[in-house]
Protein backbone atom coordinates (compact mmCIF):
# COMPACT_ATOMS: atom_id res chain seq x y z
CA UNK A 1 0.00 0.00 0.00
CA UNK A 2 1.79 3.25 -1.20
CA UNK A 3 0.20 6.61 -1.55
CA UNK A 4 4.21 8.27 -2.36
CA UNK A 5 2.85 7.82 -6.16
CA UNK A 6 1.36 11.30 -5.12
CA UNK A 7 5.08 12.58 -5.25
CA UNK A 8 4.78 12.25 -8.73
CA UNK A 9 2.19 14.83 -8.97
CA UNK A 10 5.48 16.91 -9.29
CA UNK A 11 6.47 15.25 -12.83
CA UNK A 12 2.99 16.17 -13.84
CA UNK A 13 2.97 20.09 -12.79
CA UNK A 14 6.34 20.29 -14.14
CA UNK A 15 5.48 20.12 -18.01
CA UNK A 16 2.52 22.76 -17.45
CA UNK A 17 4.80 24.81 -15.18
CA UNK A 18 8.28 24.98 -16.30
CA UNK A 19 9.06 24.31 -19.86
CA UNK A 20 6.84 25.69 -22.59
CA UNK A 21 7.90 23.03 -24.85
CA UNK A 22 6.18 20.58 -23.25
CA UNK A 23 3.19 19.35 -24.99
CA UNK A 24 -0.68 18.55 -23.38
CA UNK A 25 -0.34 14.78 -25.14
CA UNK A 26 3.04 14.58 -22.67
CA UNK A 27 1.08 16.28 -19.74
CA UNK A 28 -1.89 13.69 -20.61
CA UNK A 29 0.55 10.86 -20.34
CA UNK A 30 2.19 11.65 -17.35
CA UNK A 31 -1.20 12.44 -15.69
CA UNK A 32 -2.77 8.90 -17.01
CA UNK A 33 0.11 6.78 -15.87
CA UNK A 34 0.13 8.96 -12.27
CA UNK A 35 -3.36 8.22 -11.99
CA UNK A 36 -3.20 4.51 -13.12
CA UNK A 37 -0.46 3.97 -10.47
CA UNK A 38 -2.14 5.28 -7.78
CA UNK A 39 -5.51 3.67 -8.44
CA UNK A 40 -3.17 0.54 -8.52
CA UNK A 41 -1.96 1.04 -5.47
CA UNK A 42 -5.56 1.72 -3.69
CA UNK A 43 -6.84 -1.11 -4.97
CA UNK A 44 -4.32 -2.92 -3.45
CA UNK A 45 -4.82 -1.95 0.20
CA UNK A 46 -8.81 -3.02 -1.11
CA UNK A 47 -7.45 -6.67 -1.98
CA UNK A 48 -5.68 -6.47 1.19
CA UNK A 49 -8.68 -6.00 3.24
CA UNK A 50 -10.22 -8.55 1.49
CA UNK A 51 -7.90 -11.25 1.87
CA UNK A 52 -7.92 -10.16 5.64
CA UNK A 53 -11.63 -10.35 5.56
CA UNK A 54 -11.50 -13.49 4.07
CA UNK A 55 -9.07 -14.81 6.34
CA UNK A 56 -10.97 -13.85 9.57
CA UNK A 57 -13.91 -15.44 8.10
CA UNK A 58 -12.64 -18.82 7.40
CA UNK A 59 -10.90 -18.90 10.76
CA UNK A 60 -7.52 -18.46 10.10
CA UNK A 61 -5.27 -17.13 12.71
CA UNK A 62 -6.11 -13.43 12.43
CA UNK A 63 -7.26 -11.05 14.72
CA UNK A 64 -10.62 -9.03 14.49
CA UNK A 65 -8.56 -5.84 14.74
CA UNK A 66 -5.94 -6.52 12.23
CA UNK A 67 -9.01 -6.99 9.69
CA UNK A 68 -10.67 -3.43 10.61
CA UNK A 69 -7.24 -1.97 10.92
CA UNK A 70 -6.41 -3.29 7.35
CA UNK A 71 -9.77 -2.13 6.05
CA UNK A 72 -9.55 1.68 7.43
CA UNK A 73 -6.18 1.86 5.53
CA UNK A 74 -7.92 0.73 2.51
CA UNK A 75 -10.23 3.29 3.38
CA UNK A 76 -8.42 6.45 4.34
CA UNK A 77 -6.09 5.35 0.97
CA UNK A 78 -9.18 4.99 -0.88
CA UNK A 79 -10.34 8.56 0.11
CA UNK A 80 -7.28 9.90 -0.43
CA UNK A 81 -6.95 9.29 -3.87
CA UNK A 82 -10.75 10.66 -4.51
CA UNK A 83 -9.68 13.79 -3.00
CA UNK A 84 -6.50 13.65 -5.01
CA UNK A 85 -8.73 13.11 -7.73
CA UNK A 86 -11.34 15.70 -7.03
CA UNK A 87 -8.52 18.44 -6.74
CA UNK A 88 -7.30 17.51 -10.51
CA UNK A 89 -10.43 17.36 -12.09
CA UNK A 90 -11.63 20.87 -10.65
CA UNK A 91 -8.29 22.57 -11.63
CA UNK A 92 -9.08 20.98 -14.89
CA UNK A 93 -12.49 22.68 -14.90
CA UNK A 94 -10.84 25.76 -13.81
CA UNK A 95 -8.41 25.87 -17.00
CA UNK A 96 -11.80 25.21 -18.80
CA UNK A 97 -13.68 27.66 -17.62
CA UNK A 98 -10.91 30.37 -18.58
CA UNK A 99 -11.85 33.10 -20.97
CA UNK A 100 -9.81 33.58 -23.85
CA UNK B 1 4.11 2.99 4.91
CA UNK B 2 5.37 5.81 6.88
CA UNK B 3 1.28 7.46 6.95
CA UNK B 4 0.26 4.35 8.73
CA UNK B 5 3.31 4.15 11.22
CA UNK B 6 1.22 5.26 14.08
CA UNK B 7 -1.92 2.78 12.95
CA UNK B 8 0.68 -0.36 12.69
CA UNK B 9 2.39 0.52 16.29
CA UNK B 10 -1.32 0.54 17.51
CA UNK B 11 -2.02 -2.45 15.80
CA UNK B 12 0.87 -3.99 17.80
CA UNK B 13 -0.07 -3.12 21.03
CA UNK B 14 -3.37 -4.28 20.63
CA UNK B 15 -2.24 -7.41 19.22
CA UNK B 16 -0.22 -7.52 22.77
CA UNK B 17 -3.59 -7.24 24.80
CA UNK B 18 -4.85 -9.74 23.43
CA UNK B 19 -2.34 -11.99 23.99
CA UNK B 20 -1.91 -10.96 27.63
CA UNK B 21 -5.55 -11.11 28.06
CA UNK B 22 -4.93 -14.55 26.94
CA UNK B 23 -2.40 -15.46 29.11
CA UNK B 24 -5.19 -13.67 32.15
CA UNK B 25 -7.80 -16.06 30.79
CA UNK B 26 -5.83 -18.56 31.11
CA UNK B 27 -4.76 -18.13 34.75
CA UNK B 28 -8.48 -17.98 35.62
CA UNK B 29 -9.18 -21.09 34.14
CA UNK B 30 -6.79 -22.67 35.74
CA UNK B 31 -7.32 -21.90 39.21
CA UNK B 32 -8.10 -25.04 40.65
CA UNK B 33 -5.41 -27.09 38.27
CA UNK B 34 -3.66 -29.35 40.73
CA UNK B 35 -2.06 -30.87 37.65
CA UNK B 36 -0.03 -28.70 35.44
CA UNK B 37 3.01 -30.68 34.60
CA UNK B 38 4.74 -33.52 35.37
CA UNK B 39 7.59 -33.18 36.88
CA UNK B 40 9.76 -36.54 38.21
CA UNK B 41 6.44 -38.50 37.98
CA UNK B 42 4.81 -35.99 40.08
CA UNK B 43 1.98 -33.29 39.42
CA UNK B 44 2.99 -30.13 39.52
CA UNK B 45 0.27 -27.64 39.59
CA UNK B 46 -0.46 -25.11 37.35
CA UNK B 47 1.50 -22.33 37.65
CA UNK B 48 0.70 -18.78 37.04
CA UNK B 49 2.19 -16.88 33.61
CA UNK B 50 2.49 -13.30 32.69
CA UNK B 51 3.75 -11.66 30.10
CA UNK B 52 7.02 -9.75 29.23
CA UNK B 53 6.79 -7.20 26.64
CA UNK B 54 9.59 -5.00 24.80
CA UNK B 55 9.70 -2.35 22.18
CA UNK B 56 9.68 -3.86 18.37
CA UNK B 57 13.12 -3.26 16.88
CA UNK B 58 14.06 -6.40 15.59
CA UNK B 59 12.49 -5.61 12.17
CA UNK B 60 15.17 -5.56 9.43
CA UNK B 61 13.23 -2.18 8.31
CA UNK B 62 13.56 -0.26 11.32
CA UNK B 63 17.32 -1.07 11.69
CA UNK B 64 17.62 0.01 8.11
CA UNK B 65 15.96 2.97 8.11
CA UNK B 66 18.18 3.87 11.90
CA UNK B 67 21.28 2.89 9.82
CA UNK B 68 20.55 5.72 7.18
CA UNK B 69 20.37 8.47 9.70
CA UNK B 70 16.83 8.97 9.23
CA UNK B 71 14.93 9.46 12.78
CA UNK B 72 14.58 7.38 15.15
CA UNK B 73 12.24 4.64 13.60
CA UNK B 74 8.99 4.58 16.11
CA UNK B 75 8.15 0.91 16.85
CA UNK B 76 5.76 -0.91 18.25
CA UNK B 77 5.26 -3.45 21.25
CA UNK B 78 6.14 -7.16 21.46
CA UNK B 79 5.57 -9.95 23.71
CA UNK B 80 8.80 -11.21 24.65
CA UNK B 81 8.13 -14.04 26.42
CA UNK B 82 5.23 -15.45 28.44
CA UNK B 83 6.87 -16.46 31.80
CA UNK B 84 6.02 -18.23 35.11
CA UNK B 85 5.45 -16.76 38.20
CA UNK B 86 7.62 -18.40 40.77
CA UNK B 87 6.03 -17.67 43.91
CA UNK B 88 5.39 -20.59 46.08
CA UNK B 89 2.30 -22.75 45.85
CA UNK B 90 -0.38 -22.41 48.30
CA UNK B 91 -1.31 -25.89 50.47
CA UNK B 92 -4.56 -26.69 51.26
CA UNK B 93 -5.84 -29.87 53.43
CA UNK B 94 -8.10 -31.96 51.41
CA UNK B 95 -6.56 -35.22 52.59
CA UNK B 96 -9.64 -37.02 50.17
CA UNK B 97 -8.08 -35.45 47.44
CA UNK B 98 -6.41 -37.90 44.59
CA UNK B 99 -3.07 -35.56 44.24
CA UNK B 100 -2.69 -34.69 48.28
CA UNK B 101 0.63 -36.00 49.73
CA UNK B 102 1.00 -38.47 52.49
CA UNK B 103 0.21 -35.46 54.91
CA UNK B 104 -3.09 -34.92 53.38
CA UNK B 105 -2.31 -31.93 51.61
CA UNK B 106 -2.46 -30.55 47.74
CA UNK B 107 -1.01 -28.05 46.34
CA UNK B 108 -2.74 -25.33 44.90
CA UNK B 109 -1.52 -23.08 41.46
CA UNK B 110 -0.14 -19.93 42.50
CA UNK B 111 -2.91 -18.12 41.16
CA UNK B 112 -4.89 -14.84 43.34
CA UNK B 113 -8.21 -14.33 41.39
CA UNK B 114 -7.88 -11.08 42.62
CA UNK B 115 -4.62 -10.16 40.95
CA UNK B 116 -6.30 -11.74 37.59
CA UNK B 117 -9.13 -9.59 37.78
CA UNK B 118 -7.04 -6.42 38.18
CA UNK B 119 -4.74 -7.94 34.98
CA UNK B 120 -8.20 -8.48 33.09
CA UNK B 121 -9.24 -4.64 33.91
CA UNK B 122 -6.18 -3.56 33.34
CA UNK B 123 -5.96 -5.54 30.07
CA UNK B 124 -9.27 -4.54 28.55
CA UNK B 125 -8.56 -0.63 29.77
CA UNK B 126 -4.94 -0.67 27.63
CA UNK B 127 -6.66 -2.46 24.52
CA UNK B 128 -9.12 0.77 24.72
CA UNK B 129 -6.79 3.16 25.39
CA UNK B 130 -4.42 1.53 21.79
CA UNK B 131 -8.49 1.44 19.98
CA UNK B 132 -8.39 4.82 21.11
CA UNK B 133 -5.30 6.03 19.79
CA UNK B 134 -6.05 4.00 16.77
CA UNK B 135 -8.96 6.64 16.27
CA UNK B 136 -7.33 9.67 16.89
CA UNK B 137 -4.48 9.20 13.87
CA UNK B 138 -7.36 7.86 11.61
CA UNK B 139 -9.37 10.90 12.20
CA UNK B 140 -6.07 13.02 11.89
CA UNK B 141 -5.29 11.59 8.32
CA UNK B 142 -8.77 12.10 7.44
CA UNK B 143 -8.73 15.83 8.97
CA UNK B 144 -5.54 16.09 6.58
CA UNK B 145 -7.67 15.01 3.57
CA UNK B 146 -10.22 18.13 4.49
CA UNK B 147 -7.40 21.05 4.20
CA UNK B 148 -8.48 23.28 1.43
CA UNK B 149 -11.94 22.12 1.63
Amino acid sequence: MNVSGLQNLHSIMKPINTSPSAKPYEGQKAFSAWLNESIKNVNQAQIQSQIATEKFVRGENIQLHDVMITAQKASVSLQTTVEIRNKVIESYQEIMRMQV
Amino acid sequence: MSIFNGMNVSASALTAQRLRMDVVSANIANAETTRGKLVDGEWQPYQRKMVVMEPNQSSFASHLSKAMGSNEAINGVKVRAIIEDQTPFKLVYQPEHPDANEDGYIQLPNVDPLKEMIDLIGTTRSYEANVTALDAHKNMLLKALEIGR
